[in-house]
């Protein structure tokens, strides 16, 4: 059917689909791709505030390998990142699996726990912000009505409490995502594979086990990993709540290099740090690539 | 073939159109000069606002925009308007980022613009603040920022304590003798509800920097033309007397750790810090708007340690040097800034207007308000060593707030704290070394 005009390399539909992908392509090109191919030459100069853009090779990367503040934030990050995404995903599990079951109204309590994630972080950060505040917060004061505590507590200044008052708020937002995923993974289960199992005689317990996780696997292979990428590039909610402070407790990598980059002018040396963030979550998505691609052999 | 270039040349020009519509304000004659300002309190913004209309009214030809900002985004705000050149042509600023920003190259050199009268005019103190020692100036200070201990009249009359004057202010002794009476447990339920004093710890590195020279310290000293940070005895002895306060003697507020001057307003309003110290002289304004009825509150003078100097820093007016208008900018600096504006704006902002003569004017010697004892402090106000020092703005937030907030809440000691700031600050101060030269 395809026509093939002598004069081009082309055909006339090839064309055609060319012609309306284009406006999208200038648009990814201008606005995605340039920014993104100069961030990474960036990331080779010694670019800073005020001066010219200079080359300088691999520099940087050797002044961040020895930048304690640098790697005190990457730990910082990679704890927040572990900790967030394991809660996220098994909490979201349970919650997709009670969502599963025949409740009355499952689509209201859907829509319900969609709420937090459609809401922006930025915008849950200053609600969670609300929430800490010490003295009008209805975090103390609800403690302080059960009688928990008796004087207020700051949360988000307090080296003992900022970590787990901010993974909370940072749990909160997104449960709903991984919960949303998984639900649709559920779905998919056919009734007849409980059913059978429940004549051979499997409590919920093995059914869950050899059932529900194993046909679960690959989406929650992927919500795993789209989490994990997502959290380690968290950025609005903490900024919001804490600003990385105190004492540079919640100072995440994303933190870090927004500060190098604006509030102390490295434009060069942020720009390296951004790109060492890109070379670890490029491992990471090839690692779940390559398990996706074994899961999809296997089946 | 033929379409997709006719396509893609249209894009082209489309593209180059919108580029031409987004750089073509910048300095045309017809479009009016832009000026950011950072008034945040409701009148501030208010007269900002009015003498902008005023000189829109005595200057069509020269008309200014007033533009919003605000203090929590100025300086990304800003910095990326000076890299991509789409700069306002006056925007106010404050002292110590101002003179890194001059230090980058950013900023228009003030000093052939401004008038005589203007420079006799505004207190060489204010002066120092913006001035590189290359003689370049960055900005005209307005307004100074000074630290203030603002106090509860009733709670200090019912210890007997009688308030500090200007012939004789308190010493730190005293004042924790005092603080320490002030705290206590008024309802007998074993937790203390009222206590001496608070002071917003928050992001303390301004509060403590400023008030260490009143102690004899100074942080900042230059070595072979270079700066060092050294932590010593003067000012172990601050950090040391504001530990025993919170620790040994409980009669600042534990909730002075995490909190900044402006959030400890409203507990002062119920009584339970019967002092707040270190609170900018703006927090006045708050009293005065916001302050139950029956609350009666007056400020202190300067704390007394060696001395009674204080640092300053300014509230500035600036021309970036991408602007391409910066003469008519600082003619309309020049009115804004005029010592009748000048005055407006500090009674406005509660604020130490920067002008000698603002400050014989009646308002600023009323002791409604306070305004006497705030004003009295000029004579006290010192600069600090780390003004315009290469790398202070980045020292201020990367090492000092840090330290010091890891410091007040108990997790450090003062020695500890002093060690890490010196062994920090040496890394940091070494990234500026090519600036060198200059200073």
């Amino acid at each position: 059917m395809i026509e093939k005009n002598e004069h081009t390399l082309y055909s006339k539909k090839e064309i055609g689909q060319i012609q309306l992908l284009f406006p999208v392509i200038l648009m990814v090109t201008l606005f995605s791709l340039i920014p993104l191919l100069r961030g990474i030459y960036l990331g080779f100069t010694d670019y800073r505030l005020g001066d010219p853009i200079s080359f300088n090779g691999i520099e940087n990367y050797i002044q961040l390998f020895n930048d304690e503040y640098f790697w005190k934030s990457f730990k910082i990050g990679m704890a927040w990142t572990f900790i967030v995404t394991a809660l996220q995903v098994s909490l979201g599990l349970g919650l997709a699996l009670l969502l599963n079951t025949k409740i009355r109204f499952a689509s209201f309590y859907t829509i319900l726990i969609l709420i937090p994630w459609a809401t922006p972080p930025i915008i849950r950060g200053i609600l969670w912000r609300q929430m800490y505040e010490p003295n009008t917060g209805a975090v103390n004061i609800l403690l302080s009505n059960v009688g928990i505590i008796s004087t207020p507590i700051n949360w988000l200044s307090s080296f003992e409490y900022v970590i787990p008052a901010v993974i909370v708020a940072g749990v909160w937002g997104e449960i709903s995502k991984a919960a949303i995923f998984l639900l649709a993974g559920l779905q998919t289960i056919p009734n007849d594979l409980y059913e059978a199992s429940k004549i051979d005689g499997a409590g919920i317990w093995d059914q869950f086990r050899l059932i529900t996780l194993p046909v679960l696997k690959p989406v929650l292979a992927a919500i795993v990993s789209l989490t994990f990428m997502w959290n380690f590039n968290t950025f609005g909610i903490i900024w919001v709540l804490t600003q990385g402070g105190p004492g540079g407790m919640t100072r995440l990598p994303m933190l870090a290099a927004y500060e190098e980059g604006f509030r102390y002018g490295y434009i060069g040396y942020a720009a390296a740090i951004g790109n060492i963030m890109v070379i670890i979550l490029s491992v990471m998505l090839f690692m779940y690539i390559r398990v996706q691609l074994r899961e999809r052999n296997e089946s | 073939m033929r379409r997709i270039l006719f396509i893609s040349f249209f894009l082209l020009i489309g593209s180059a159109a919108v580029f031409w519509l987004m750089t073509k304000n910048n300095g045309h004659k017809d479009q009016p000069l832009r000026f950011v300002s950072l008034a945040w309190q409701e009148r501030a913004i208010a007269t900002n606002k009015s003498i902008v209309n005023e000189w829109n009214m005595l200057h069509p030809e020269m008309r200014v925009e007033y533009i919003q900002g605000t203090w929590n985004s100025a300086h990304d705000y800003l910095v990326t308007a000076f890299e991509t050149g789409d700069v306002p042509d006056i925007f106010h600023y404050e002292s110590s980022v101002i003179i890194d920003y001059a230090m980058r190259g950013y900023l228009t050199d003030l000093s052939p613009y401004i008038s005589t009268e203007m420079k006799n005019d505004i207190l060489d103190v204010a002066w120092a603040t913006v001035t590189r020692p290359n003689g370049e100036v960055g900005g005209v200070p307005f307004l100074i920022e000074s630290l203030v201990v603002l106090y509860n009249k009733s709670l200090l009359e019912k210890e007997g304590i009688i308030p500090p004057t200007l012939e004789h202010p308190w010493t730190w002794e005293y004042l924790q003798v005092a603080a320490r009476k002030m705290t206590k447990d008024t309802n007998d339920d074993g937790v203390i509800d009222q206590y001496g004093a608070g002071i917003g710890l928050r992001n303390s590195a301004n509060i403590i920097m400023n008030t260490s020279i009143s102690f004899g310290g100074s942080f900042f000293k230059k070595e072979n033309e270079h700066f060092v940070v050294h932590v010593n005895a003067e000012e172990k002895k601050l950090l040391q007397t504001i530990i025993d306060m919170l620790y040994k003697d409980k009669s600042i507020s534990p909730a002075s750790i995490g909190e900044t001057g402006a959030g400890m307003i409203p507990g002062f309003f119920s009584g339970r810090y019967a002092m707040l110290i270190g609170i900018g002289s703006w927090g006045r304004q708050q009293l005065v708007e916001n302050a139950p009825k029956d609350f009666y509150w007056g400020v202190m003078p300067p704390l007394k340690a060696q001395s009674q100097i204080y640092g300053a820093s300014t509230q500035t007016l600036s021309v970036p040097k991408k602007s391409k208008r910066a003469k008519e900018a600082m003619k309309f600096i020049d009115f804004m800034l005029s010592s009748k504006n000048t005055a407006r704006l500090a009674l406005n902002d509660w604020m130490i207007p920067a002008r000698k003569s603002c400050l014989a004017m009646q308002e600023f010697q009323d002791s409604l308000g306070g305004w006497d004892i705030t004003c009295a402090s000029v004579s006290t106000l010192g600069v600090g060593s780390w003004v315009g020092a290469p790398g202070y703005v980045e020292w201020k937030s990367r090492v000092a707030n840090p330290v010091l907030q890891e410091l007040f809440a108990g997790r450090l000691s003062v020695d500890e704290a002093a060690k890490r700031i010196e062994h920090e600050s040496n890394n940091v101060l070494l990234r500026y070394k090519k600036y060198g030269d200059v200073w």
